[in-house]
């Protein structure tokens, strides 16, 4: 289970800051000094110098406000400031690499370190297939043209000498989404981007970067407009391993939210309307509560298009509920629910990571709040929504006669499940697809390790139940 | 050993979870004598000098804690 890293951390700094200058109504004037506090005079500077690093905090603080940066390069900060605050945006995708800080990593595959000694038996040249390997000034020289990426020179060098180089967000993309343009800069091909998120974490760079409605939805909460907070699953624990529902439900009260919703009874909603329609088809049903997973299948293998299931996930349903006087924020753990939020009746959507930067903000311990009510419950089995096979538990619990039905789940989109899919389609009739591994609680933008929350997320439901 | 993870939203947004899971998984019930508290906030996160996460081993205070500098400072207690 992958820990965080500074990439998030100094992600989650900006946040913050710009959360409490925007709660405390300073952010116009104090936007500029952001850059400053996340790499001050006397730190140790990620590239070439702390100028450099500031600048590039500034390009990231402009897409969080969804505005181009290259546009505002030599715009002031409160012109800019005052072009968000007039609703200006540059529709900007919701995922995209910012080319100042990406590396540029190597795109070969296979290098020739200094460990090289020059043997005598070379048998990385012998081993060769493709003889594309010579001696040069003591060296061993892999003609990069030629190489055809076998390996075998990596296996056969007796000092280790010979690495094979991967661009870490080539590997960490699972859909092969990845590119990169003539200078060596990586770009996303939205063709086959399916928003899993996995490329945030992925560039040790921190290079790919998302827009976000937090600034947003702060201006609505202190204009005192109704607000709506609508609670994914996995949000159990997200906060303080010490607190669940109850207590946030205070914490968001306190920051302004009018009414706070648990999506757990929109979903058990989709888990009914989902056993019926197995029930009623003869083919194959693939769940459709994950974006991601949607969006792989329609990009990725279309071929399945036609079993992903019609019903709507819980985010629509709670959308398609949606009261005249109220403006609905999605609060979740993933990237792709801000795409899904573009096609539903919903108005933000908040990742738990932009949320947890809000509530340090204010200085808002959610274990040390009251506990108070939530303004719509949720069901047990909408719950079970959060985890890897717990959608597949919903549904059974609503069919007449589940053992009448083959189950299967995909926990976690990765490279190889492009050519498994087929196979596991047809020896099934419903498979619950996740992008994520564990399911909801390990998603891009989830604060709490999911080792926890998975264990909190079990206490909870057992309570409730 | 006493040990004491700082969780409050500071910490916690920080990392402090890892720290905490980390904790219960190899920690908790390998015959060492480790005592482990929970606190909320303890007031260091806003301070210049120092950087979340926050944890304190026998009285000593350790800033910007990952899992890898965790582990150290517990084999070295
Ligand atoms: S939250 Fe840990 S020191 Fe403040």
């Amino acid at each position: 289970m992958a820990y965080i890293t500074e990439i998030e951390i100094i992600k989650r700094k900006i946040l913050t800051l710009l959360s409490k200058k925007m709660f405390e109504g300073t952010l116009r004037e104090e936007i500029r000094d952001i850059s400053e506090k996340i790499s001050p005079d006397r730190a140790q500077p990620f590239r070439c110098c702390v100028y450099h690093d500031r600048e590039i905090t500034n390009d990231r603080i402009k897409i969080v406000l969804n505005l181009d940066h290259k546009k505002y390069k030599n715009v002031s900060w409160a012109e800019t400031y005052d072009d968000f605050f007039e609703g200006q945006t540059d529709n900007l995708p919701i995922l995209s690499v910012l080319e100042e800080a990406c590396n540029g990593c190597p795109q070969q595959r296979y290098y020739v370190t200094e460990a090289c000694q020059h043997c005598l038996a070379h048998p990385c040249a012998l081993n060769c297939p493709k003889d594309v390997i010579t001696i040069e000034n003591g060296r061993a020289k892999i003609d990069q043209d030629e190489c055809i990426e076998c390996g075998l020179c990596v296996k056969n060098c007796p000092f280790n000498a010979i690495i094979q180089v991967n661009r870490p967000c080539e590997n960490a993309c699972p859909v092969d989404a990845i590119q990169t343009d003539e200078q060596g800069i990586a770009r996303i091909d939205y063709d086959r981007c399916i928003l899993c998120g996995r490329c945030l974490t992925g560039c040790p760079f921190g290079a790919v970067v998302e827009r976000s409605d937090m600034l947003k939805v702060i201006r609505e909460l202190t204009e005192g407009k109704k607000l709506t907070a609508l609670l994914a699953p996995s949000i159990v624990a997200q906060f303080s391993v010490k607190a669940t529902v109850p207590e946030l439900t205070t914490a968001l009260k306190q920051i302004g939210f009018d009414k706070v919703y648990e999506l757990a009874s929109y979903a058990a909603i989709t888990a009914e309307q989902e056993a019926r329609e197995l029930e009623g088809k003869k083919g194959k049903l693939l769940s459709s509560c994950c974006p991601s997973w949607v969006y792989y299948i329609e990009k990725i293998l279309p071929d399945f298009r036609e079993n992903i299931s019609l019903t709507p996930s819980p985010m629509k349903v709670a959308g398609a509920d949606k009261k005249s006087d109220e403006l609905l924020v999605f609060i979740g753990p993933c990237i792709s629910k801000k795409q899904e939020a573009e096609e539903s009746n919903i108005d933000y959507v908040l990742t738990y990571e932009e949320l947890a930067s809000m509530l340090a903000a204010r200085d808002i311990d959610v274990s040390l709040c009251e506990e108070t009510v939530p303004d719509m419950a949720g069901d047990y089995r909408g719950w079970l929504f959060a985890k890897s096979g717990g959608l597949t538990e919903a549904v059974q619990n609503f069919l007449a006669a589940p053992e009448e039905f083959d189950v299967d789940k995909v926990d976690g989109i990765d490279s190889g499940l492009e050519r498994r899919l087929g196979k596991l389609v047809n020896d099934v009739d419903f498979i619950e697809g996740m992008a994520c591994e564990n399911g909801c609680i390990g998603g891009p933008c989830t604060v709490t390790n999911p080792r926890i929350t998975k264990k909190k997320l079990a206490d909870f439901i057992e309570k409730i139940r | 050993m006493k040990i004491r993870i700082c969780l409050g939203t500071c910490c916690h947004l920080m990392g402090g979870s890892d720290l905490y899971s980390y904790f219960e998984e190899h920690c908790e019930k390998n015959g060492r004598d480790f005592e482990l508290e929970t606190p909320s906030c303890l007031d260091y996160c806003n301070r210049a000098d120092y950087e979340a996460p926050i944890v304190e081993v026998d009285g000593e205070i350790y800033d910007r804690v990952t899992v890898e500098k965790f582990k150290k400072i517990l084999e070295q207690g």
